[in-house]
């Protein structure tokens, strides 16, 4: 199973491209190998147009008056930038979600939240994007989803990516399968194959990190 | 016409009220994790202010993407944008700071000769130069 973590910069490039992007993100993600993907700072609209057999999201911050703030952030995505509002969202390319659950990791001083489906087979995926800007924070907001995570998953395999905010994680319970920067996947009950970093086209301010993960049996 | 000028009311109105909480670009939070959090210099201009050569992190780049010092000499990293960055030698001399947010702060100082090339780890073609004489 290939897993893709992507923070999607709210839909913009760098440098910035000065109009919508939803086209080329969703042309972009159905040209890379993945089964599942694990997104952040997603423009809480673009979920369904992103060419999945099915998709979760998770609304994280700044979305009241969210068709007001869609019309500008469509028309001005680089002035609007992250007021746009913000969701996290899993993508699965072929078959359908069994499960889909939310915890809220913190209200202060901004919105985060976990997000995590059951996919065909069983797995848990967890999704996260913890806060920015204090890495004692990150690490709680790590912490806090790893566990809930686990609790969720009980004795089925589990992977939780996302943009961590800090560089080295730990997420306790969990080894690591690969990831770039603050971009990481862990894994729990699986094993880690290899990792890849496609190219991004310029779009985001964060690598793309794709890890393939196998049975622990096989 | 009248359509886009409700359109920029209602952006300024949005961007001056920050309507709900926050992300990634949070224009109120500064600091945090970083090792060195003082205020970036007055203008943050790059250029040498005694043994300092500045290198401001802004727009998701280095600017400048190269200096040049000499041995004993600092270069100071200001982050001007509102996502965290950090320096991370990749070539040359080791060094590597933490994440810091905006207005914090990193220093190395060139212990020898040589060319080193650093990179932000978080962002994807933020890479600069430090040729060392």
């Amino acid at each position: 199973m290939r897993v893709l973590t992507w923070n999607l910069f709210h839909g913009r490039a760098v440098p910035p491209a000065g109009r919508d992007l939803r086209e080329r993100f969703a042309a972009t993600l159905a040209g890379w190998d993945w089964d599942v993907a694990l997104l952040q700072e997603v423009p809480p609209w673009w979920p369904p147009l992103l060419g999945a057999a099915d998709h979760a999201t998770a609304l994280t911050s700044r979305n009241c008056l969210l068709p007001v703030r869609r019309r500008l952030a469509e028309r001005w995505p680089d002035v609007v930038k992250s007021n746009g509002g913000g969701a996290n969202a899993i993508l699965l390319r072929e078959g359908r979600f069994s499960a889909h659950a939310r915890r809220r990791l913190r209200r202060w001083p901004e919105r985060r939240v976990m997000h995590a489906v059951r996919l065909p087979g069983g797995i848990w995926a967890g999704n996260l994007h913890a806060q920015v800007h204090s890495a004692e924070r990150a690490d709680a907001d790590i912490a806090l989803a790893a566990s809930t995570l686990l609790r969720w998953a009980g004795d089925a395999p589990a992977l939780l990516g996302g943009d961590f905010n800090v560089r080295r994680p730990r997420p306790e319970g969990f080894v690591s399968a690969g990831g770039r920067g603050v971009d990481h996947v862990f894994v729990r009950g699986l094993a880690p194959v290899d990792v890849e970093l496609p190219d991004r086209r310029g779009l985001s301010d964060h690598d793309p990190v794709i890890v393939r993960v196998g049975s622990l049996r096989a | 016409m009248r359509r886009s000028l409700l359109l920029l009311f209602a952006a300024l109105a949005l961007l001056a009220a920050g309507c709900g909480s926050d992300d990634d670009e949070s224009t109120a939070t500064s600091g945090g994790a970083t090792a060195t959090a003082e205020a970036p210099a007055a203008g943050g201009e790059t250029a040498a202010a005694g043994d300092v050569v500045v290198v401001d992190m802004k727009n998701i780049q280095f600017d400048p993407k190269e200096v040049e010092v000499d041995v004993g000499q600092t270069v100071r990293w200001e982050n001007m944008d509102t996502v965290d960055h950090d320096a991370v030698s990749t070539s040359g001399d080791e060094f590597e700071s933490e994440l810091f947010g905006k207005g914090g702060t990193f220093e190395y100082t060139a212990e020898k000769p040589g060319t080193i090339e650093y990179e932000c780890t978080v962002h994807p073609g933020m890479v600069g130069t430090i040729v060392v004489r």
